[in-house]
């Protein structure tokens, strides 16, 4: 996977590449326009010095026409030449010139500009023909031309790269500060929690439209999620009420049916029905306790006391099943939460370990950093590759024997995550499994204020 | 014992109303606010067991009326909100007990029995045990500013024992409003919560207002 970039960054990082492609491009473009345009006036220079001296020899043809060019060429190079460097020849031969040790400017029997190379520097050379057979061979130095190009070059680069480097400081800054709604956005939309929507909406105006774009549709998501969120409540709200009444008179007819009955056959068949029931409600309150997301945090528990009133809710229904769990809550492990959710937890964590096995099932309870309630059995366990199938609602272990509301895991995943914990599935040694519901342990602080005298009396939950 | 029972659920009113009478108690049924309304008028009621949700109306709003007009028959709620803020609602609109649904009938039996012998008291909001001081409504404690973390089943301990301050009350009595269990299981637990109520409520137990009364049970002392 690639690492996201940084908008501004791409963004401006692009926006440097393209000032400096076009400063560069505009160097090179000057750099040769200006270039061709000074050597195009140097050979205009060469070209008229040497028609000047052609037109002087052709004038003064009749005298020594050697000891006249050479007299007139010096003068002339000195004035005007800038280090040219200048040959006279007479048919073919040199009659004349500076530098006589200039090799290779030989005549060249045309009129007319090119560029050659002598004694290893670059050189222009221009040259004038007379009538009378002589020839002026004008050489110009291009090494100035080349330097003042090279100078003209370095210093346009320079600039282009400093240009670049002003740029991208500049525009990053900008795009930050054009983008920084962006960051606020996602602060705020971050802020909100999925159960906590209501009440909640975004900042319509953030200085740009393609921001106040985004806002906008995060706004309508969110009055979405908000729908959706209230349909829930009030689902969960509804169905609890009406899972709750006919629940409640079965399992009280129930009881009241076995307390009154005198015939031990009645009450032992009645056994079966009351458990069924036990079990109903129980996936009841484990499903209506899944479909929550908002528990307040409100009582103050101990684990210990809350796997205690598991395990004796077990013994009131399955003297056999009790009998093989042994509890451990030495000490006092407080927690902040509800002991409903943590019972209805807990309580389903041994009711699975005693579905599985028909061993000892280990129950303990530690108060140390976190608070931890672990359920150990020795039953077949489960496979790594299966644990994270299992918390889903509804899974069911591999065993064929496995039975119960498949609520069981999912539902104390559910409640640890909602109380700031967490559950973790341990296979055991050399087999059995180990479930640990870790809890934040609560310590009492300084309250802020007095306590309030009174409670808030509104709460929709 | 005289028990009222308003329950808009016609089969849910009647197991309570024969749990009730299968335990010596007698019990009327009445299905919404208007009729309990009429069998208030004619006759005393030791207990109410009050539905918050009736065809007729809210059993709170009913509960307040009850309270403004001066009437102080204990008031147990049933309701199918599980809720600490809906316990806390219930209790602060004048109920004097909670349960939720589907409940277990020897609980609600228990604490009919529990609200029945205390009789109408009213059922003090802040008290001050000692160093600390309590809300029975919220169910928090506070010694010196520090909340002191009160587990439920304490407070339900403390709440029986408070319900009839200054008398001993039996362990069993104890272990069936609390625990809703008598065995010795439940027993010792009881003992461990007293010792540990003790201790949070005086950590110096120079006045500590728990009292064991050998062999027989508890006894808690008001100030």
């Amino acid at each position: 996977m690639i690492a996201p970039r940084s908008l501004a960054a791409s963004v401006s990082r692009v926006q440097a590449a393209a000032v400096a492609v076009a400063s560069i491009t505009t160097v090179i473009v000057g750099t040769a326009a200006g270039a061709f345009t000074a050597v195009r006036q140097d050979d205009g220079t060469s070209i008229a010095l040497a028609q000047a001296l052609a037109r002087e020899l052709e004038n003064h043809a009749t005298d020594g026409a050697d000891a006249l060019a050479r007299n007139i060429g010096l003068e002339l190079t000195e004035q005007a030449s800038f280090g040219r460097e200048l040959k006279v020849y007479q048919r073919g031969l040199l009659v004349g010139g500076t530098d006589r040790s200039l090799v290779g400017l030989a005549p060249r029997a045309r009129s007319g500009c090119s560029t050659e190379r002598l004694r290893g520097q670059p050189w222009r050379v221009c040259s004038a023909l007379t009538s009378s057979g002589g020839e002026i061979v004008v050489a110009s130095p291009l090494g100035r031309v080349l330097r003042t190009t090279r100078t003209l070059v370095v210093t346009l680069l320079a600039a282009a790269l400093a240009t670049s480097a002003l740029f991208l400081a500049l525009s990053r800054r900008v795009l930050r500060r054009a983008l920084s709604p962006l960051d606020e956005l996602s602060a705020h939309v971050s802020a909100i929690e999925a159960a906590h929507t209501a009440g909640f909406s975004l900042p319509r105006r953030w200085g740009a439209q393609e921001i106040d774009a985004v806002a906008s549709s995060f706004d309508a998501l969110l009055s979405r999620v908000r729908h959706s969120v209230e349909r829930e409540r009030r689902f969960v709200a509804d169905a609890s009420h009406e899972l709750r009444t006919p629940l409640t008179r079965l399992r009280g007819q129930l009881e009241l049916l076995q307390s009154s009955s005198e015939d031990p056959s009645l009450q032992a068949s009645l056994q079966g029905p009351r458990r069924a029931c036990d079990l109903l409600v129980r996936t009841a309150e484990s499903l209506l306790a899944l479909a929550r997301e908002d528990v307040p945090l409100e009582e103050t528990v101990d684990v210990g006391d809350v796997a205690e009133r598991a395990v004796l809710a077990l013994i009131e229904h399955d003297r056999c099943a009790a009998a093989r769990v042994r509890l451990d809550a030495p000490e006092e492990a407080l927690v902040r939460g509800d002991s409903t959710l943590l019972g209805l937890a807990l309580g389903n964590l041994i009711d699975n370990a005693l579905k599985h096995t028909t061993g000892p099932i280990s129950v303990c309870v530690t108060s140390g950093e976190v608070i931890q309630a672990c359920i150990s059995d020795v039953g077949p366990g489960v496979a790594p590759h299966d644990v994270e199938r299992l918390i889903e609602p509804f899974a069911r272990g591999a065993a064929p024997t496995a039975q119960g509301t498949g609520l069981g895991l999912a539902l104390a995943n559910h409640v640890a995550r909602v109380h700031g914990g967490s559950l973790a599935l341990r296979p055991g040694v050399p087999k059995g499994l180990t479930c640990v519901v870790s809890l934040p342990r609560w310590q009492p602080r300084k309250a802020e204020g007095s306590p309030a005298p009174d409670p808030p009396s509104q709460h929709h939950g | 014992m005289r028990v009222l029972v308003v329950e808009d659920d016609a089969e849910t009113a009647e197991f309570i109303a024969r749990a009730a009478r299968s335990s010596g108690m007698a019990a009327e049924i009445a299905g919404d606010l208007a009729e309990a309304s009429w069998h208030l008028e004619q006759g005393l009621f030791d207990v109410l067991v009050l539905d918050v949700m009736l065809p007729d109306g809210d059993g709170l709003a009913f509960c307040r009326e009850l309270r403004a007009a001066g009437r102080p028959t204990p008031i147990l709620f049933l309701s199918a909100r599980g809720t600490v803020a809906a316990r806390v609602d219930g209790l602060s609109a004048g109920g004097d007990d909670y349960l939720v649904k589907p409940f277990a009938v020897r609980e609600l039996v228990a604490r009919l029995r529990a609200l029945g012998r205390r009789g109408a008291i009213a059922r003090p909001q802040h008290l001050v045990l000692g160093p600390t001081s309590l809300d029975l409504q919220a169910r928090r404690a506070e010694r010196a500013g520090v909340e002191v973390p009160i587990t439920a089943r304490e407070w339900q301990v403390l709440e029986v024992l408070l319900s009839r301050a200054g008398r001993t009350v039996a362990y069993d009595d104890v272990l069936e409003a609390a625990w809703g269990d008598v065995s010795e299981r439940a027993r010792a637990s009881l003992e461990v919560i007293v010792a540990r109520l003790r201790k949070k409520l005086d950590p110096s137990g120079a006045q500590s207002a728990i009292h064991t009364v050998r062999s027989l049970g508890y006894r808690l002392d008001l100030p």
